[in-house]
């Protein structure tokens, strides 16, 4: 049964990790405050149901949707600037910290004790959540939508060149990302039964930063197979809990210099997500 | 009282100008956002504080130890982390990554060997005051106030009078052209992050003083980089306006409103700024080259 | 060659100005495009000239002056916008997406005005599909009509220099909107960089066969004087960063004053023309 929990969780935060890698792997963007927006999606709907006895199946999309407006909050301000990509890591970066701040002093969230929720994300949730998590996400990066993200990534110039409103783009990719980050915050919520702020700061964010990068920047199922095995394989080795974090930072730079495609980089485990290149035979 | 605040909140924004004047250095200098500059201000911190706790030194001996140490670490770090990356020309986005990646490691390190207790500074000031017109200002305050003022003045000097410093300023430029005119980029590099690592020692030293030592009290470069941004992205006179306003607004925010909105305030500030004045006070715009 | 057709300026520059830092990049400089012509953007190394594309393509923004295109003001307005309105252009420094394949660089500026909202994209429905498969005839078209079509599939980053080249026309192509066909721009810089003698008299002809079937103005930027002659009905000759002539490239070619600025000596221009070019291929490898 503990493994049959750990592999749940474990599918929780693939969503999040699904969600950064449309923001950073196909788009190009740096995130350092996703977890954030993980952490406004559980709180949200985690205070809707421990508050009101607001049903899941409401509480959930509220939860996807609160996360969704405030990364329009601090993405219109920062993606405006032109070129400059990094307004938006700085002020994600204070972003998270300011929400943090507002959690653990809000009466609402029942401070930095944190908030004990009803157990509701049951297996058929989580599983239902990452498959059409998963296909959704196929789906818009197979669109004109993730050619122009990938696009963006590989010259914002060019792209703009190309008649792409970099801005617009931008801001729907963090907004898409953003919600998915909200839908595992929801069901991490109710899973775990107990929310508590300092459960989505800046450790977290580069968790799924790291996830992403190792599993190789514009792929799904890399990070995907990454976020799991990052996630289920700590809590089977517990003892080395703590030369965790190290570990992630010391990969993090290491992948970087020698292998910065990651696991997976641009490349698909399977046919099904295939889309950096386009399947069509030339007629 | 208000000009005890407004004290305090210049020393604060003295000690966040130390921090953002490194960090905006090495971006107008490599064009990426050293999110490593915490962890180097947080090595500082310690170092400093093994300094003053173990072989009891003064105040002048920890700090100028604390610089020596987080320069070298500084340009350790940019060997082992960055350099390979910035000679194969990678994107910023790599170097930043792997700047994250090197701020998690050092700090969890830290963690995981000394631990993650609080340390405090041996008192190197006791509860001094000096009286003004009525108030009672901290010598504390004011002793960091002024070196901050002092050490930013001199980085000034060195950059525009010194052939180093002009060889600096040209990297700012047109990094490739430098290197063609013949001047050795891996060690203009070194100095840069030397010097941005002697400021993050300084800082290092003062935060720890002020409050604690940690191992995740580089975080509070958050603000660092949130001053940087309302100086102006790379721009060094930006970094030290952007440093003193935030900082002084800060303390008059925790003073007279509210010491929990003191955080949501900085943020809520960026972003208004961004909105407002895009380019930060001293920044001009930026273009890229097509 | 377009004599017989009364030329109205596609597009009018006017009075143009840019400076970086106190350098006059663009000074005072007016010119026009003739509809449906080829024009020449000429002048040495740091004249200006892709300052003056970046102006045009509101890469940057000008200090002073006006830019018209089919009367439209587009002056000072965003990218994405300029390119709706009817201008492309490709890059001195090649700027494909080099990840994609060749027939993806060239669907993205088809895509990216495509009519399907994000949420009905998240479900991949017939109207997603369609407006896919329409783009990529479209850019299969377009790359047979340039000569890339048998890079389709390759990726872009693995083209040869000379195709990279045709690839970005046929990229600056596709950003032309169906529905515009008096207003289309091309902006080509420097497009024969890099290319030996044989690859670029294809070019050329490439180029002049692009402005029949696709019915566009073409404003071109070369350092290859003979291209430039062949095919440019008008030059248009810059100075740090003014105009210092205009007119037929016989105009042009014996103006004393574009001898003296642009070859250096006015006598053996043409020979020392020759012994230049090497050089200004060699830059701009260096640049891509």
């Amino acid at each position: 049964m503990y493994e049959v929990n750990v592999a749940l969780l474990a599918c929780v935060n693939m969503i999040a990790v699904l969600g950064l890698s449309v923001f950073t792997g196909f788009t190009g963007l740096f995130s350092l405050g996703h977890a954030a927006f993980v952490g406004i999606g559980a709180y949200a709907s985690g205070v809707l149901t421990y508050h009101w006895n607001v049903p899941f199946f409401v509480a959930l999309p509220a939860g996807m949707a609160a996360a969704g407006l405030s990364s329009l909050v601090i993405g219109i301000p920062t993606l405006r600037a032109r070129l400059r990509s990094d307004y938006f890591a700085i002020a994600i970066l204070g972003f998270g910290e300011a929400l943090r701040v507002c959690l653990e002093n809000l009466s609402l969230t029942n401070g930095a004790r944190g908030l004990s929720v009803d157990n509701l994300s049951s297996p058929a949730w989580i599983l239902g959540g990452l498959a059409f998590s998963l296909i959704v996400t196929r789906n818009f990066l197979k669109s004109r939508f993730g050619t122009m993200f990938v696009a963006i990534r590989e010259d914002p110039v060019a792209a703009e060149m190309a008649g792409i409103d970099l801005f617009r783009a931008r801001l729907l990719s963090l907004f898409v990302s953003a919600v998915l980050c909200g839908l595992s915050g929801a069901l991490l919520a109710h899973r775990l039964a107990f929310i508590q702020p300092v459960m989505f700061t800046l450790t977290q964010s580069t968790q799924l930063l790291a996830s992403v990068i190792a599993g190789g920047m514009g792929s799904i199922s890399g990070p995907v197979i990454v976020a799991f095995v990052f996630t289920s394989l700590p809590e089977m080795l517990r003892a080395l809990n703590m030369w965790r974090l190290p570990a992630y930072g010391l990969l993090l730079v290491l992948i970087m210099i020698y292998r910065p495609q990651g696991l997976l980089g641009y490349r698909e485990l399977t046919g099904l997500f295939r889309f950096d290149r386009f399947r069509g035979r030339i007629p | 009282m208000f000009l005890q605040t407004l004290v305090t909140g210049l020393s604060i924004g003295g000690i966040y100008a130390l921090m953002a004047v490194g960090y905006s250095l090495i971006f107008s200098v490599l064009s990426f956002s050293n999110f490593a500059h915490g962890a180097v201000i947080m090595l500082g911190a310690y170092i400093g504080l093994a300094l003053a706790t173990k072989l009891h030194l003064g105040l002048g001996l920890v700090a100028a130890g604390s610089v020596v140490g987080a320069g070298i670490l500084s340009v350790c770090n940019e060997r082992v982390a960055y350099a390979a990356l910035r000679r194969r020309r990678a994107p910023s986005l790599y170097l930043m990554i792997s700047a994250m990646g090197c701020s998690v490691f050092l700090e969890n390190m830290v963690y995981a060997t000394i631990g993650s207790r609080f340390y405090a500074f041996p008192e190197f000031f006791g509860r001094r005051v000096v009286s003004v017109g009525g108030s009672t200002l901290s010598l504390l305050d004011l002793f960091a106030f002024a070196v901050s003022i002092g050490a930013i003045l001199a980085l000034h000097l060195f950059i525009t009078r010194t052939k180093m410093g002009i060889a600096i300023r040209a990297g700012v430029n047109d990094m490739t052209m430098c290197s063609l005119m013949g001047v050795n980029t891996d060690r203009l590099i070194a100095v840069v992050f030397f010097l941005a690592g002697a400021f993050a020692g300084v800082a290092g030293v003062f935060l720890g003083i002020r409050y604690f030592v940690y191992p995740t009290m580089g975080w509070v470069t958050n603000k660092a980089y949130i001053a940087a941004v309302i100086g102006g992205l790379g721009s060094l006179p930006g970094a030290l306006i952007g440093g003193l306003v935030l900082g002084v607004l800060e303390t008059l925010v925790s003073t007279y409103v509210s010491s929990v909105l003191r955080d949501v305030f900085s943020f809520t500030m960026l972003i208004a700024l961004l909105i407002w004045l895009p380019n930060g006070l001293m920044g001009h715009e930026t273009e890229d080259k097509v | 060659m377009m004599e017989s057709i009364v030329p109205t300026p596609l597009l009018k520059v006017r009075d143009l100005s840019r400076s970086f830092g106190g350098i006059r990049a663009v000074d005072g400089l007016s010119f026009d495009a003739a509809r449906g012509e080829i024009t020449g953007l000429i002048g040495p190394n740091g004249a200006g000239k892709t300052t003056v594309f970046n102006l045009i393509t509101g890469v940057c923004r000008p200090s002073a002056g006006s830019i018209r295109l089919n009367g439209t003001d587009l002056t000072g307005a965003r990218p994405d916008r300029i390119v709706r309105a009817g201008v492309a252009r490709t890059f001195q420094n090649i700027r494909l997406f080099g990840r994609m394949t060749c027939l993806q660089n060239v669907m993205v500026p088809l895509l990216a005005r495509g009519a399907c909202g994000p949420f009905i994209a998240f479900f991949r429905t017939p109207a997603v599909r369609g407006e896919e498969a329409r783009a990529r005839a479209e850019a299969l078209r377009i790359m047979a009509e340039t000569g890339v079509a048998d890079d389709a599939e390759r990726t872009a980053s693995t083209l040869p220099y000379g195709r990279q080249r045709r690839l970005e026309i046929a990229r600056a192509l596709a950003c032309f909107p169906p529905d515009i066909s008096r207003s289309r721009l091309l902006l080509l810089d420097e497009p024969a960089a890099g290319m030996n003698d044989a690859e670029t008299r294809e070019l050329a002809a490439t180029i002049v066969r692009v402005r029949e079937i696709f019915d566009v103005t073409v404003l071109l930027i070369e350092h290859h004087i003979d291209l430039v002659m062949d095919v440019c009905s008008r030059i248009v000759v810059m100075e740090r960063g003014a105009l210092l002539a205009e007119g037929t490239p016989r105009d042009v070619r014996n103006d004393e004053r574009v001898i003296t600025a642009y070859l250096g000596r006015p006598r053996d221009a043409r020979r020392q023309q020759k012994t230049q070019e090497p050089q200004k291929t060699r830059e701009g490898g260096r640049s891509a």
